[in-house]
C-alpha cells in the first residue's frame, strides 16, 4: 500500500515499504552508459579491480527512485522536486546478478527560506544474507520556485 | 575478488582532476532516460517524460530559466574520478557526500576536482578528500567531500 499518493505528502517518520529486485548487468551498463561511466568493472566480470562484475557506487540514488515510486506512485506532486544532497557510505561493492532489498524511511522534514525538504535514509541489502552494502542519505527540495539556488 | 589498486600514495594537498565535460543537452536527457529505464529495471528502454532537465518549458515553468543537469551527473563525474584513482578502497569501503549548490547549464564545460584535506591515521588510515565541480570561470556547482580508506597493500 502507497505511503504517500505524492512524494510531496511524505512526512517525518514515514517508513518506505521496501522494494526487492535483481541488480542485472542491463541495469548497471544503462547506468554507466547515463553518466559517462567508463570503469570496465562496472560493465563486465573479470577486471584489473575485480573478478566480480560490480554495480556502479552511485547507483543506490536509483533505488532512492524505485522506492518513491513504489510508495508515491503519482509522483512528486504539485511542483517538479529537486535533489539537494547526496550522502553514501559504501560498506561492501554492490554485485551484479544479486537480489537486493532497498528499505528506506523519512529522516526529516522541515522548511527553509520557504521551501519544504525531505530528507530519506535509505539502506541496500543483500536479500539472501541481509548483508549491508550502502547506507545513503538524500535530500530533496520539494519545489523551485524561484531562481535563487537552492 | 582481487584488486591491484589497493595502496595509493598521497598526502595532504595533493590534488585529483578529472577530464573537462560539456553538460550538453544530450548528456542530461541521456542521464533522464538512463534513471527511468534502470529504475524500472525491466530490460526495456524507457524514454523519461518531460522534466526541468529535459525540457525548458517545464524547467520555466518551475522557476528555472532553462533546463539544467541532474545533479547525479556531476555527482557521477567525481565518483568516477574516485573509482579511478581509489578502485575498491572507495567502491567497497568510501563514503561520498555532495551538495549541489548551483545549478549547471546547458553547453557549460564541467571540470571535476579533489583536494586531499588530511589523512586520518587508525588501523586503516583513510584519505579525506574535498571534492567539487566547477565552471571554467572557476565557479563551484557540486560540492562535497570523500572519506576513503587505504587497502593494505
Amino acid at each position: 500500500m502507497p505511503v504517500g499518493r505524492y512524494v510531496s505528502d511524505l512526512e517525518e517518520g514515514d517508513v518506505l515499504n521496501p522494494v526487492s529486485y535483481e541488480m542485472t548487468p542491463f541495469i548497471a551498463r544503462e547506468y554507466c552508459h547515463g553518466v559517462d561511466e567508463v570503469a570496465e568493472v562496472f560493465h563486465a566480470p573479470g577486471t584489473e579491480m575485480s573478478d566480480a562484475h560490480l554495480a556502479p557506487s552511485t547507483l543506490i540514488h536509483i533505488d532512492k527512485i524505485r522506492l518513491l515510486k513504489a510508495n508515491c506512485p503519482d509522483g512528486a506532486g504539485p511542483d517538479a522536486r529537486i535533489h539537494y544532497e547526496y550522502h553514501a557510505t559504501h560498506h561492501a561493492p554492490v554485485p551484479v546478478g544479486e537480489r537486493l532489498v532497498a528499505s528506506g524511511s523519512v529522516s526529516r522534514r522541515y522548511e527553509k527560506r520557504g521551501r519544504a525538504y525531505v530528507e530519506l535514509e535509505i539502506e541496500l541489502r543483500v536479500e539472501s544474507t541481509d548483508q549491508l552494502l550502502t547506507s545513503y542519505r538524500d535530500t530533496s527540495v520539494l519545489s523551485f520556485a524561484s531562481k535563487e539556488t537552492a | 575478488m582481487t584488486s591491484t589498486r589497493s595502496t595509493v600514495d598521497l598526502a595532504v594537498g595533493d590534488v585529483l582532476s578529472g577530464p573537462a565535460r560539456l553538460m550538453s543537452r544530450e548528456r542530461m536527457r541521456w542521464y533522464c532516460d538512463a534513471l527511468e529505464t534502470t529504475a524500472l529495471g525491466t530490460g526495456q528502454f524507457v524514454i523519461a517524460e518531460p522534466t526541468i532537465h529535459s525540457d525548458d518549458d517545464f524547467a520555466i515553468a518551475n522557476g528555472l530559466p532553462g533546463i539544467i543537469a541532474d545533479g547525479m551527473i556531476s555527482t557521477n563525474w567525481i565518483s568516477g574520478m574516485l573509482v579511478e584513482r581509489f578502485g575498491l578502497g572507495y567502491v567497497g569501503g568510501g563514503e561520498l557526500q555532495t551538495k549541489f549548490i548551483r545549478p549547471i547549464y546547458e553547453d557549460e564545460v564541467i571540470e571535476t576536482k579533489g583536494e586531499i584535506r588530511a589523512v586520518e591515521d587508525g588501523e586503516r588510515p583513510v584519505y579525506v578528500i574535498d571534492v567539487w565541480c566547477e565552471t571554467a570561470d572557476g565557479q563551484k556547482c557540486t560540492v562535497g567531500q570523500a572519506r576513503i580508506p587505504v587497502l593494505a597493500g
